[in-house]
């Protein structure tokens, strides 16, 4: 056997045995998610949700939500907000420096006036022009905060500055969230003793082609667009499985900005949300983390199966393209600043579990992927490789992409069965076979393109364009 | 092995799980339709007999004792029903249905639900679910026995007080409040388990059902060695107003653990003694900075113009929190408090002029 035979093994085997780890990896969190969601489901029957939205024990929550050129529907949006059954909430609207007429819309339409009030800058941000309240009664649990466009981290941190109460709640200004979907996500921060949870976070679903009134989601449907499809079958994917299994592990590192609710005293100790970084919900649950770790304070992070939060995804390439770059810089700069934690056992599961994880997974799987696809191709048009054995290879490992989304499906079925509709059920099915081909392709792609953005140091957002929720055609 | 190709078989292995699982959901898709299909009729059934029993006047019953004797006939059960009761997933259903109408109603349509229950021989599964291994069933019977209050499973339910699984103990205790009003709070004498907040919020909103009671043992629970019973003790205190317990609060503000200490000061805010203001200004610097807060807002209710000097210092803390609740706190005192407030040196000052403008659009 020649050097270069040995080499060619080597590598083979070397993408062969990363393909095999990856494939255990998710066969693990598969399995080890359907105890979690067993036995939150059965819990959940006990609960009676009325209890907290109504008792004065229950803890006080203050929902902040950014908004930056929003004017459109922020005032469906924060009417929807207002919406929300529970009795110590306070809700947020931050508007970053908005260019549009998101400030003026709200003041007439909430009959605010610039109040006094004292913003106490524990975490520093760009300046405050004015909080506003209104002088109906009726809305006395708005408060608006007009500041410097900064960004969503330095607006939620100034939505954490003005706040008053122990839980923060941070969302999408757009997002559509579940009538009690506060009270399922505060409950896991009374349910023990034993830990302190700092955060919990909930199931976000795609609501491209359901029906909004109002603000409220009235009917589910799955997305007309191919994109948001695909998308659908990922968030089951991730949120259902992944998040599940990494909660019941103890080990979850990210809650959806869109949706998460914190322990506000951690997060300000922490110096609340990062603004050197795209993916600063990310970066600050791993921050909270870190911080509890070498405080050797007992935590955990907390998730909600239920679907609570509805948001529109992007449905066209460009956008997406954005925002699976920003994803990515995102993860690799998180990964960056604490990088201290990579199997280091003083952190734990964090260290040693978490974080690898996510190093092996989210960043280099891309990677190791495009490598792989080069490799191959290159090596099949200079005769080097078994295409027989390349093509199989390749073929495993897309049934296998295959048989992790359809497994998905069956625990959605199983759990909320959010799709009633055979021919839904049958469209999600067919969208796995085309899953790993367009959307996951897509996303490698743009995943590279991040790295590269990052080695260029981009920092940018990218801007973020939609459409808007559908409303129920008259007929 | 001359034509073995791993890979390839994987493929095929995955391919054959793929064409498994998606005929599965398809059927079982298929299967939830009919179900639900099949629920709503049982509903239909269930509910009809459930309002019933909550809407039966025996004083206009031609039968007087007509729930209260097992006898179907007397209740207008319908035959569908009783050939449905046979079914152990309708039983399931019909038990849970009439749990959920059982904890919106009280007095006598409460006890229709309670005899409609015997009636339909639904408590005859109890002892079984009681004796599962699942911790679901248990939960579910104990439930069963405190909201229905079926009193010949009492002694049963206390078995499980301090069960080590979470649920069951907190239904358990439910199901003793149910039974005993607040004499069932008993179990705290000897609860090792913590007391969860959200099972203090239960327990808190099944005794506020309760007639108002001088009840006793709250003094033993402040001197309990779980540190959660303490808590809810202290929250009993606040919520009942139970002064004559000062002395034993203030031990509390003592304690070691600062969640404790926490509730201790909280409590002091419901319980007006003119001891309590020089008692927080004593406790003040050696309290966290959590509590020092809360020690300032407590302040804003009991505190006197005696206080001042202690609040005014406080205006120079570096921590502007600790600045709002100490001009809060002084503001409290009324106009006397906000001219001594606007004496401060660094009233025309940020932040001091924006803390005190605020606090006096907030008092307009």
């Amino acid at each position: 056997m020649s050097l270069q035979d040995i080499f060619n093994v080597a590598i083979s085997s070397l993408f062969l045995g990363y393909s095999l780890f990856l494939m255990c990896g998710y066969i693990f969190i598969g399995l080890y998610s359907i105890g979690e969601l067993k036995k939150y489901l059965r819990k959940n029957s006990f609960t009676n949700y009325r209890l907290l939205a109504n008792s004065a024990e229950a803890p006080k929550i203050s929902i902040i939500a950014p908004a930056y050129n929003e004017g459109a529907n922020i005032i469906e949006n924060v009417r929807s907000l207002m919406s929300i059954y529970y009795s110590n909430l306070e809700i947020i609207i931050v508007n970053d420096g908005s260019k549009d007429d998101s400030l003026e819309k709200l003041i007439n339409s909430y009959e605010l006036y610039k109040a006094e009030f004292f913003v106490n800058e524990q975490i520093p941000t760009k300046s405050v022009r004015g909080v506003y309240k209104s002088r109906n009664s009726i809305y006395s649990k708005l408060l608006v905060v007009d500041k410097e466009n900064g960004g969503k981290a330095d607006a939620l941190n100034v939505g954490i500055n003005v706040s008053r109460n122990d839980y923060i709640v941070c969302i999408d200004v757009d997002c559509i969230l579940e009538q009690d979907a506060i009270l399922k996500l505060v409950k896991p921060f009374l349910e023990t003793n034993k830990f302190r949870v700092i955060a919990t976070g909930g199931v976000v679903r795609i609501a491209n082609s359901c029906e909004v009134v109002d603000g409220r989601l009235v009917k589910v449907h799955l997305p007309k667009q191919l994109l948001p499809r695909l998308q659908t079958l990922e968030y089951i994917r991730a949120f259902l499985l992944g998040r599940m299994a990494w909660s019941r592990l103890g080990g979850l590192m990210l809650i959806s900005g869109a949706f998460g609710a914190f322990d506000k005293e951690i997060a300000i100790k922490c110096g609340g949300y990062n603004h050197k970084t795209v993916g600063e919900d990310m970066e600050l649950v791993v921050r909270m983390r870190r911080y509890m770790e070498e405080n050797r304070i007992p935590y955990r992070v907390s998730f909600i199966p239920d679907p609570l939060c509805w948001t529109e995804a992007p449905s066209t390439f460009q956008i997406l393209g954005r925002q699976r770059n920003r994803w990515t810089r995102g993860t690799i700069e998180t990964l960056k600043m604490h990088k201290v934690m990579f199997f280091n056992p003083k952190y734990h599961l964090m260290g040693m579990l978490s974080y690898p994880y996510w190093f092996a997974f989210e960043f280099l799987a891309p990677i190791i992927e495009f490598v792989g696809f080069i490799y191959f191709n290159l090596f099949i048009l200079f005769g080097e490789v078994n295409v027989k054995f390349a093509l199989s290879l390749l073929l495993m490992v897309y049934s296998f992409g295959v048989l992790y989304s359809v497994f998905g499906i069956l625990m959605e079925v199983r759990t909320y069965n959010q799709y009633k509709d055979r021919k839904d059920t049958l469209k999600l099915l067919l969208a796995t076979l085309i899953e790993p081909l367009i959307l996951h392709s897509f996303g490698v792609w743009h995943a590279i393109m991040g790295n590269i953005d990052l080695l260029r140091k981009k920092s940018s957002w990218g801007e973020m364009t939609r459409a808007g929720f559908s409303t129920p055609k008259k007929k | 092995m001359p034509g073995f190709n791993l890979p390839l078989l994987g493929a095929a292995f995955f391919a054959i799980l793929i064409f498994i699982l998606a005929v599965y959901i398809l059927i079982y898709q298929r299967l939830i339709r009919d179900t639900e299909a099949k629920y709503k009729r049982w509903d239909f059934i269930a509910d009809h007999t459930i309002r019933d029993a909550i809407f039966f006047d025996e004083s206009t019953s031609n039968d007087t004792d007509a729930l209260s004797v097992p006898e179907s006939e007397k209740l207008n059960i319908p035959d569908r029903l009783k050939r449905l009761l046979k079914n152990k997933k309708f039983r399931f259903r019909l038990m849970k249905k009439i749990l959920y109408a059982k904890s919106d109603v009280s007095g006598e349509a409460g006890e229709n639900l309670t005899n409609l229950y015997r009636l339909l021989e639904l408590d005859k599964g109890i002892d079984k679910m009681l004796q599962s291994k699942s911790w679901y069933l248990n939960a579910m019977a104990i439930q069963a026995i405190g909201v229905l209050e079926l009193k010949e499973f009492r002694d049963h339910v206390f078995r499980f007080a301090n069960n080590k699984r979470g649920l069951i103990r907190v239904e358990s205790q439910n199901a003793m409040i149910k039974f005993d009003g607040f004499e069932g709070l008993r179990f705290l004498d000897t609860a090792t388990y913590p007391i969860t907040e959200w099972q203090q919020i239960k327990l808190l909103d099944e005794l506020s059902h309760l007639p108002d009671e001088h009840f006793t043992g709250i003094e033993i629970w402040l001197k309990s060695v779980n540190d959660t019973v303490v808590i809810f003790a202290l929250k009993l205190v606040r919520t009942y107003y139970r002064f004559e317990l000062y002395d034993q609060i203030l031990e509390c503000l003592k304690h070691k653990n600062q969640e404790v200490r926490r509730q201790a000061i909280l409590v002091l805010k419901e319980l007006p003694n003119p001891q309590t203001a020089p008692i927080l200004i004593s406790l003040y610097p050696g309290e966290t900075g959590k509590n020092q807060i809360l020690i300032l807002f407590v302040m804003s209710f009991v505190s006197s113009d005696e206080d001042i000097p202690f609040l005014m210092n406080l205006l120079n803390d570096e921590n502007n929190e600790i600045k709002i609740n100490a001009a809060k706190a002084i503001a409290s005192l009324g106009p006397y408090g906000m001219d001594m407030l606007e004496s401060h040196p660094n009233v025309n000052a940020e932040p001091l002029s924006q803390i005190i403008a605020q606090i006096k659009e907030e008092s307009k």
